[in-house]
């Protein structure tokens, strides 16, 4: 192998990248890792504090009573009024960008919406009733905040219960209800397996915090598992000279997740044309490169079940005088535990 | 730090072709460019020439794809299995040629370690001599040179068929 020729090809295959302006995300990964470093020196913080017995009272916004003494249980419940009508402190959330701090809730502004009706019951077991409401971010992600009337008579902030993280994929948080006094349950749903069961889990009003108490901590791990295969082209002539034959290419779901929308890229180095497509959620591939080669083509599979196959043909048409040639079929691997059997050659001869 | 943005606007298209040659995937490639920015971001006023910037982001850079591959162990081999034919010689098809040889050099690279990937772009794409591409991987020039003819050995034996596109190639068509 000559060295000048490696240089050549490697820069060759450099060339496919696509140009992306990287400065917006290298700026917000920066500041996240800045800002998880600073909230776990917080928490180092806040442990130490805790376990010397002191306590955050007196913070704006928040009343971090202990759980209820029996001069407490006084006081009117919360109304679903009262609360939508209150401003209220909003704890931080985990992603960059959504707004914490004195929210009106009837307002929230552009950023944030509350979702899902207010949930009236006995949070902090102090005998009066207390609220729960569930405000979104836009970029997707939701937390539980318990709401209470504060000595001054005001609705204030108890805490927040919990958040889900805005991850694709990932668990999310459904709904809200409160159980017995003192118990609140959230229901979550899992955002990679749309077909799971709903999990409930329960979390409890500690006097400083929420922290769960019972139920499952996590969906099972989503599968992603595909598994490609085709058979070989088998070309015969035509009346004009061209060379045609059926790709007979199968997919088959081994994951837990129902694939919506799966793509199976075809690439091949000498231009040919697909002139039919069955089984594939639409009747022609889409061309992902044409001009430059490798042809790249995008078959769009339909929904697949778990354990499930399907498979599609496609009738490829090689132009006289074109010597045909087969190609590679792929589908994504990443997450993938067995990514071999994502990719496979065919033939045409 | 408009600086900075000027260095990520005027560096990244050259960071992404070699991080694409060394994950094979566009996706990974920017995630790899974004994350050796974002610590170079951090760094920033540490680094007062853009000259050092650009090797600190690189040696970021090959460092995250090395220490990745020490968490994870190899990366995935891809089965090919049977590759394309080498397309017909005559002329017109040129195209067709070097399409088969990024087709089978992309597949042939991620049958590659991680670090066998590294120092073939370091030597044969950023062309940085044996004592530049140590350095910028914290290893020794011994290493580079073991890694570098086991990874050549690597690519002939798992795609043979690349000498041969070479040499078409270099010397265009032959009949």
């Amino acid at each position: 192998m000559n060295p000048d020729d490696l240089r050549t090809a490697l820069a060759d295959l450099a060339d496919e990248v696509r140009p992306v302006d990287l400065s917006d995300r290298a700026r917000a990964t920066s500041r996240q890792t800045a800002r998880r470093q600073v909230a776990a020196t917080a928490t180092a913080v806040a442990v130490v504090l805790t376990a010397g017995g002191f306590a955050f009272a007196g913070q704006p916004g928040f009343d971090r009573r202990p759980v209820g003494p029996a001069d407490e249980r006084t006081g009117n419940p919360l109304t679903e009024g009262e609360v939508t009508a209150a401003t209220v402190r909003v704890p931080v959330w985990q992603t960059a960008g959504c707004p914490a701090g004195d929210v009106r809730l009837s307002d929230p502004g552009p950023e944030l919406a509350r979702w899902g009706p207010v949930t009236l019951g006995d949070v902090d077991r102090d005998g009066t009733g207390d609220a729960l409401v569930v405000l979104r971010c836009q970029v997707g992600e939701n937390q539980v905040l318990a709401l209470h009337r504060a000595p001054d008579g005001t609705v204030a902030t108890l805490g927040q219960v919990v958040t889900d993280r805005p991850v694709v994929g990932g668990a999310f948080i459904a709904e809200t209800q409160v159980g017995p006094p003192g118990l609140v349950e959230v229901i979550w749903r899992d955002g990679a397996v749309a077909t799971a069961e709903r999990q409930r889990r329960t979390y409890e009003w500690n006097g400083t915090g929420f922290s769960q108490t019972s139920g499952p901590k996590s969906f099972p791990p989503a599968a992603y598992d595909v598994r490609i295969s085709a058979k070989p082209v088998r070309l015969v002539s035509n009346a004009a000279g061209d060379r045609a034959g059926d790709l007979e290419l199968t997919v088959e779901n081994a994951g837990t997740i129902t694939l919506g929308a799966a793509k199976v890229t075809l690439e091949t180095p000498v231009p040919m044309t697909v002139r039919s497509m069955i089984g594939a959620a639409t009747d022609h591939p889409d061309l992902v490169q044409w001009a430059d080669p490798p042809l790249r083509l995008e078959v769009t599979l339909k929904p697949l079940l778990p354990g499930d196959r399907t498979t599609v043909t496609m009738r490829l048409v090689y132009p006289r005088g074109m010597r045909p040639a087969g190609g590679i079929l792929s589908m994504g691997a990443t997450g993938d535990a067995t990514p071999d059997d994502n990719q496979v050659s065919f033939v045409a001869r | 730090m408009d600086e900075f943005d000027d260095f990520v606007r005027a560096r990244t298209p050259a960071l992404l072709r070699s991080a694409y040659l060394l994950t094979g995937d566009q996706h990974l490639a920017e995630d790899l460019v974004q994350t050796a920015l974002a610590r170079t971001h951090r760094s920033w006023r540490r680094l007062d020439a853009s000259e050092n910037a650009e090797a600190y982001t690189r040696r970021t850079m090959y460092h995250l794809q090395v220490s990745w591959w020490r968490r994870h162990g190899r990366r995935p081999e891809w089965l090919t299995g049977d590759l394309p034919e080498p397309r017909a010689r005559a002329a017109g098809v040129d195209h067709a040629n070097q399409a088969a040889v990024r087709i089978t050099l992309r597949n042939a690279l991620m049958r590659l370690t991680n670090r066998q990937r590294a120092v073939l772009v370091l030597r044969f794409f950023e062309d940085h001599t044996e004592a530049e591409a140590a350095d910028l991987l914290g290893v020794s020039i011994g290493t580079v040179k073991s890694q570098t003819a086991r990874a050549l050995a690597r690519l002939r034996a798992v795609a043979p068929e690349l000498s041969d596109l070479y040499v078409v190639h270099a010397k265009g068509p032959t009949r």
